[in-house]
């Protein structure tokens, strides 16, 4: 079986009937976008690491009651409840002078902390620290949207499906982010 | 990085452009350490989890397989049982119905011999001999 070839519908039917390296195709699949996104959403390597664990415990718990649907869309939709739960559970919202304990910092401070390293590393350390502070910087619905499609790689119907917003609000939503976002970036760049 | 700095060209672009730009720019920064995939002993925890998850997956795919198949095979024969009955049914129809004929024709003391053991071949026969016909005549007549 050529797991790589195979549709995520395929690797999740296959893995409710018992292939684990069907699971781990797809959880390879999805690793890196969900994983960033994590991060930026909770500004927290830890706290994203733990709930990266989590959605994928949650989506292994409901393989067998998943069904036709995108399971793109689906695992999204798990992991933004996550997020907001944590949220709720944890601090109302995140800013980019929030205290917290050490692990708990913004990424802004975390990534200004990290030992220099070569300089390409410490120049992209230093585009990422931008970057990153201009995104924290968007109110908490342009932030949602935005993340989800450039770092999720959702599609805007995806997106607002999974926000249960009307098309055209994900769409001016990211179009006043992007707005935001570019301008800021021609500032600092 | 000279990538991504080339990338934040966004003057008088399109927002579809705009977009692409901005989506490859965040691509190039997933490459940062602090963005990058979660610690093996996480994926192991997360795959060792999987792992055991889908033997369960795989027994209760089998079990519904088998109650599939059993089910299957109980209602074919079911379906036997119910065609065996009906065929059976349809026999002691014919008997009655001779039985019934017998009657007519017949006295009592005849139709005590006509139980409705006797097979099909041996009531004919009797109404045959009752009628005082051979089975040419008899089916002559009917």
């Amino acid at each position: 079986m050529n797991f790589d070839e195979m549709t995520d519908y395929e690797l999740m039917s296959a893995y409710a009937k018992g292939v684990s390296k069907a699971f781990y195709a797809l959880e390879s699949r999805y690793q890196r976008q969900l994983f960033a996104w994590l991060v930026s959403s909770l500004s927290n390597r830890s706290d994203a690491e733990d709930l990266y664990q989590d959605i994928w415990l949650s989506i292994i718990k409901n393989a067998e009651r998943f069904k036709d649907v995108s399971f793109k869309a689906w695992m999204w939709k798990i992991a933004r409840n996550r997020v907001i739960d944590f949220r709720r559970k944890k601090r109302p919202d995140l800013t980019l002078d929030a205290t917290f304990s050490e692990e708990d910092q913004p990424l802004v401070e975390r990534i200004q902390s990290l030992e220099p390293g070569p300089a390409r590393q410490v120049e992209n350390e230093d585009l990422t620290q931008k970057v990153f502070a201009i995104v924290d910087q968007l109110p908490m619905v342009q932030r949602e949207v935005f993340l989800l499609r450039v770092q999720g790689h959702l599609s805007f119907n995806e997106i607002a499906e999974n926000l249960n917003i009307p098309l055209n609000t994900a769409l001016g939503r990211m179009h006043d982010a992007m707005n935001k976002v570019k301008k800021q970036l021609m500032e600092v760049l | 990085m000279e990538n991504a700095h080339q990338n934040i060209e966004l003057n008088n672009t399109s927002f579809e452009r705009d977009l692409e730009q901005i989506t490859a720019l965040f691509d190039s920064l997933s490459q940062n350490p602090r963005l990058a995939p979660p610690p093996p002993a996480i994926i192991e925890k997360i795959h060792h989890e999987a792992h055991l998850h889908s033997l369960r997956l795989r027994f209760r795919h089998r079990m519904r397989q088998w109650v599939r198949i059993t089910t299957a095979a109980a209602a074919l024969l079911l379906l036997l049982a119910g065609g065996m009955r009906f065929n059976s049914v349809q026999q002691s129809n014919r008997r009655i119905e001779v039985i019934n004929q017998l009657s007519i024709v017949c006295d009592t003391e005849l139709l005590k011999d006509a139980s409705l053991e006797t097979s099909n071949a041996a009531l004919a026969n009797l109404l045959m001999e009752m009628q005082g016909l051979d089975a040419e005549t008899y089916f002559a007549f009917n």
